[in-house]
């Protein structure tokens, strides 16, 4: 069986829909995925652990279009360790979610991916791309909207067993339609806004004297 | 005309030089340290946009004092050093914590999906990065502040993606005095 390790780069602690993803790969896998939390940095030994894997799969949201800050971190230490060790390498796949319906936004935040891998002197096998993250996160199954992004991880699993390396980059988004996917996202602020009274000031600009 | 210039620790040793190019160039520099006590990394929580709209709710350091200076700002620079053709770990603590300066509301712009202004204006944004590994990262530097202008939308944006550091105050400069002075 492969070992394989995962880093869960997104800030939130828990419920994000990064880790929707890597478990339904653990799922499709059929092995038990080590993840670890960029969140709660890595140390020494998750660190060795990790480069002693068959793959890494690094898995986050994209935020302000790149990396969210705690995964460039903990990116930085494994590029360091590895430079000091020659064993064996794992194969890198990255797995990127953003909120924005078109799931090619994800392809700079997946290059800095590739760059790590180079950098660092670890194969890279390749990226997935997808686009309304939170939904596909929640509606993950072979039918329904996100029949598509759950294809697209069977694939990944399917690549990771076969240790494929240098694949193109792979992008799939929820399958509804992007006018529907606006305007439910935009309702879905307004509905949060009012459970915190907020429902007036959402527009403010705190910032400047209006 | 005023532009904040932004610096990691990593760009620490220019960014005094950059900012003598900025006043050289007729503008006035404020130096905003995103190094020494730093920032604290983004919660996730959102709550900036549907609790607080417009502040973080993280409020133990300076986070949106800085966005309160960059929103009054004629020009944001971004100077810093690159991990993976991105931003360093601190820039990027900073850029994660200015999501409060946008709207989370969507609309799409040339065809894609991206935020609403939350503010009438956004100042002029430049986007300095050093320290690439490869050709490959300076080129995914370029293409991540063009992703980024997509949704801050300043009414013009520049990136300048330079290994040799010496050569950033007087690029910077001639940004500043031929570009954004007309």
């Amino acid at each position: 069986m492969k070992k394989i390790a995962a880093i869960n780069g997104s800030p939130k602690p828990s419920g994000s829909a990064t880790s929707k993803f890597i478990e339904l790969l653990s799922g499709l896998t059929q092995s038990e995925i080590a993840t670890y939390q960029a969140l709660k940095g890595l140390s020494q030994e998750d660190i060795e652990q990790i480069l002693e894997s068959d793959c890494l799969v690094i898995a986050f949201p994209m935020y302000v279009d790149a990396l969210p800050a705690p995964l460039i971190k903990a990116l930085e230490s494994i590029e360091l360790a590895e430079a000091k060790t020659t064993g064996s390498r794992p194969i890198v796949y990255a797995i990127s979610n953003c909120g924005f319906f078109e799931a090619s936004q994800n392809s700079t935040v997946l290059e800095m991916v590739e760059n790590f891998a180079i950098a660092a002197g670890l194969p890279w096998g390749y990226g997935l791309g997808i686009g309304c993250g939170a939904v596909a996160a929640s509606q993950l199954a072979p039918k329904g909207p996100a029949a598509y992004v759950y294809k697209a991880i069977k694939s990944m699993a399917a690549a990771i067993s076969l240790n494929a390396t240098q694949r193109e980059n792979v992008f799939e988004s929820a399958r509804i339609p992007r006018v529907a996917y606006k305007i439910i996202g935009n309702l879905s602020f307004r509905l949060d806004a009012r459970k915190s009274g907020a429902q007036k000031s959402i527009n403010d600009k705190p910032h400047i004297s209006q | 005309m005023k532009a904040a210039l932004l610096f990691d620790k990593g760009s620490e040793q220019i960014a005094g030089i950059a900012a003598s190019a900025v006043g050289e160039a007729g503008w006035s520099a404020e130096l905003v340290p995103l190094c020494g006590r730093g920032l604290n990394p983004c919660l996730g929580c959102f709550q900036c946009w549907t609790k607080t709209p417009g502040l973080c709710i993280n409020t133990g350091d300076s986070a949106n004092l800085i966005a309160e200076k960059l929103i009054n700002s004629d020009a944001a620079v971004l100077l810093s050093e690159s991990k993976y053709g991105g931003y360093s770990y601190e820039t990027k603590s900073f850029l994660d914590r200015m999501i409060p300066v946008i709207s989370p509301f969507m609309e799409i712009v040339d065809g894609e999906m991206h935020h609403e202004m939350r503010y009438s204006s956004f100042p002029y944004l430049i986007a300095i990065g050093h320290g690439f590994k490869t050709h490959k990262e300076a080129q995914t530097f370029i293409a991540l502040a063009d992703r980024n202008a997509k949704n801050m939308r300043p009414l013009k944006h520049f990136a300048i993606a330079e290994q040799d550091t010496a050569l950033i105050p007087g690029k910077l400069a001639g940004i500043l005095s031929k570009e954004l002075l007309k």
